[in-house]
């Protein structure tokens, strides 16, 4: 078999001195998208920035492999520039920084610091845009900057379209979407979805997984992943909610 | 005037014979006495005083500051190719090295139409009646000890006149720069009058520049009162907008490390005139500059807007002020400051309202962005509003740089050093859309980027080392 794209192992992680993630096992190949169900406050968030590297959460034992390469001691940006990336569910505003400038930058940073063409780029751009349904404007606008939330989303799915990640972690981009907006960004997730990528779709709802179908489904609670699956583990969650996991976790 | 005496030792005699071996008329001879005389008098600034607190001051010791720059053979050439290329194209240069005209451009067709551009020291031979009571200002004791010295010593400089009427595009550049053969213990005094004349449009580029970065480990918080050895500079600005002229004026301090910059801008603003003036601040040990914006007739209006970006020990101190004298007059603020390292900033911003200026709209703005645990920033807006019917109001902040900005920019694969170049260009983005001198917006972000950026490579150099 393949080596994995990502593989998490055993990952525990603390925040402020509280444990929040308590043992993560994980893997991903080449060509799988996985959805990461759960409650609000379970620990989905904060997988997602260790697996980038945010400098608030400390690893205190186990292992994020990317490639087989143990990427503990890496950078956030030497992550991205390996091939990992995440859209956030809450993107930043930077005031004064335009999109354009900003995309143009990011796309060299990733491509091995090389710049691509201009007209290639913008070619490129254009593209994706069209895809996504992104108006010319937003190349002007500053990043994220009076942005509503079905902007920024389409944001962060635009720039990963262009910077090209090999494994990304979506965090909860459906939240506040209209459902044309959904369905949208959605179609931009499936074109990202390769044999090449790996995509961890994080969510709590069914909603999304409607337009983008997981291979795997896992169940996320307390820290950990608590039940894996195919697809009908979603429409399970969907229809029962969370408390038969509660349930079963408890008798077992 | 011997070129080895201590400053702090010049006695009327020196001055006197400063201005006969340069032939200077006898009523330059009396301002420069008159200001020798209130600089003699005035007391040696301290950290006490408010207008010096959180500076450098008590590191400069005036007895070794003891000769003027007296040009460079390492002066840089075609000076006016470099700025065409940068600004696109400019209407003339007036380049200064080390205190000595190094070059002196005009553009025929702009000449033509009455426009003189030219040095200080041809100024004061030729257009004497045209810049004699900006030189008198420069003699009134307020303006503190360290600028009534270049009222007494300036041997360099440039003057710029628009007659009534006439409009240029293109900017004028003035360079004053320190070359890299200057000593410390050296000084430099440079002088700059610009004057748009009734009805007249003019843009200007003012740069101070270059000067020794060694000294004091980068790292290492100076100490406020030991001693230190300084290039020292004091500048003397006027800009002055006569009834319904306009001046849009950029000024650029990218000074080495061990420079202490000390300069007083006089913006003076006449009946429906328009005043900009822009300040960037990207280099030297200490900045200090005092803006002083006079909104003298009715309907004069100014816009005044500065970005600081400090690092390592850097100093930087501004004061703005904004006199209102007469009614319908208008005035805007913004100045906003990033640091990083263990640089320090102070701002002070008065806005001053007299009892005859009703319906003033006055408006300050001053933020600050740490860039590191060390860095500190002050601000102190003020008021003094002496009649009703005004409209005036200020603000300042003080913060540190968003974490959560840094890390959503590294997550796209840029580095700490990119991110923060982001960060701080967009935190003075704003402001630099402002400039309305082709080029020039792209010219500070550029040198931003290399600030930032230069920090880098040093480390790198000293893990090299090491």
């Amino acid at each position: 078999m393949a080596t994995p794209l990502l593989k998490i192992e055993d990952l525990h992680v603390e925040v402020d001195g509280k444990e929040i993630l308590k043992g993560v096992n994980l893997t991903l190949n080449a060509g799988e998208v996985h959805a990461l169900m759960g409650r609000n406050g379970s620990g989905k968030s904060t997988l997602s920035y260790v697996i980038m590297g945010h400098p608030n959460y400390k690893v205190t034992k186990g292992r994020i492999l990317f490639k087989e390469q143990d990427i503990n001691e890496l950078a956030t940006d030497e992550r991205a520039r390996l091939g990992l990336a995440l859209a956030f569910q809450y993107p930043v505003a930077i005031p004064g920084v335009s999109v354009s400038n900003f995309l143009r930058a990011t796309t060299k940073a990733t491509r091995g610091g090389v710049d691509v063409p201009i007209k290639e780029f913008r070619k490129e751009l254009t593209e994706n845009m069209d895809k996504l349904g992104v108006p010319k404007d937003f190349l002007s606008r500053y990043i994220n900057d009076g942005f509503s939330g079905g902007e920024k989303k389409r944001l962060e799915i635009l720039q990963l379209s262009m910077l090209k990640p090999s494994v990304m972690v979506l965090d909860e981009t459906d939240s506040g979407l209209d459902i044309d907006a959904l369905k949208t960004v959605s179609s931009g997730i499936n074109a990202l979805a390769t044999k090449e990528t790996a995509i961890l779709l994080i969510t709590h709802y069914q909603r999304m997984l409607n337009y983008v179908q997981p291979d795997f489904v896992h169940v996320f609670q307390d820290g950990r992943i608590v039940a894996s699956g195919g697809p009908e583990l979603s429409t399970k969650l969907e229809e029962q909610g969370y408390d038969w996991v509660t349930q079963e976790l408890t008798i077992a | 005037m011997s070129e080895s005496r201590a400053l702090s030792t010049i006695t009327r005699a020196d001055v006197d014979s400063l201005t006969k071996k340069r032939g200077e008329p006898d009523w330059l001879e009396k301002l420069r006495m008159s200001a020798f005389e209130a600089f003699f008098e005035a007391d040696q600034p301290n950290i006490r005083l408010d207008d010096w607190r959180k500076t450098l001051v008590e590191t400069v010791d005036l007895t070794a500051i003891s000769q003027f720059c007296g040009g460079s053979s390492k002066a840089k050439q075609n000076v006016k190719a470099d700025y065409d290329k940068i600004l696109t194209n400019v209407s003339g240069v007036v380049s200064i090295v080390n205190g000595m005209r190094s070059e002196l451009h005009i553009d025929d067709e702009v000449a033509k139409k009455g426009v003189i551009f030219t040095t200080f020291e041809d100024a004061v031979a030729k257009h004497g009646d045209l810049i004699k009571e900006y030189l008198e200002n420069g003699t009134h004791r307020e303006i503190g000890k360290l600028s009534l010295m270049n009222s007494a010593f300036f041997t360099s400089g440039a003057f710029l006149f628009v007659p009534k009427n006439v409009t240029v595009e293109a900017p004028f550049v003035i360079v004053n720069s320190i070359a890299e053969d200057a000593q410390v213990g050296q000084a430099i005094f440079p002088r700059v009058i610009v004057v748009a004349d009734e009805n007249a449009s003019v843009k200007v580029v003012n740069v101070f520049e270059g000067g020794p970065s060694a000294g004091p480990s980068p790292d290492a918080k100076p100490k406020a009162r030991a001693k230190r050895e300084w290039v020292f500079t004091s500048a003397i600005v006027d800009v002055a907008a006569k009834q319904s002229a306009s001046i849009h004026y950029l000024e650029l301090y990218n000074l080495g490390r061990q420079v202490f910059s000390v300069s007083r801008n006089n913006n003076l603003v006449a009946k429906d005139a328009f005043v900009y003036s822009f300040t960037a601040a990207l280099g030297g040990g200490q900045l200090k500059s005092d803006i002083v914006t006079e909104l003298r007739d009715r309907g004069a209006t100014s816009d005044v807007r500065g970005i600081v970006l400090g690092d390592k020990d850097e100093h930087f101190y501004f004061n703005t002020v904004q006199n209102h004298d007469s009614p319908d007059t208008k005035s805007d603020i913004n100045f906003r400051v990033a640091l990083k390292g263990n640089a320090v900033s102070s701002y002070q911003g008065n806005i001053k309202v007299a009892l005859t200026a009703s319906r003033t709209d006055a408006f300050q703005s001053n933020k600050n962005l740490l860039l590191s645990e060390t860095a500190k920033a002050e601000s102190i807006p003020r008021l003094e509003i002496l009649t009703d019917d005004v409209k005036c109001s200020h603000g300042a902040t003080v913060g540190p740089v968003d974490k959560n900005q840094l890390f959503y920019l590294m997550t796209r694969g840029l580095s700490e050093k990119e991110a923060e170049e982001f960060i701080v260009t967009g935190f003075f983005a704003s402001l630099l859309s402002s400039l309305k001198i082709e080029g020039a917006a792209q010219w500070i972000e550029d040198l931003i980027g290399d600030k930032i950026h230069a920090v880098e490579t040093q480390k790198e150099l000293s893990g090299t080392l090491s």
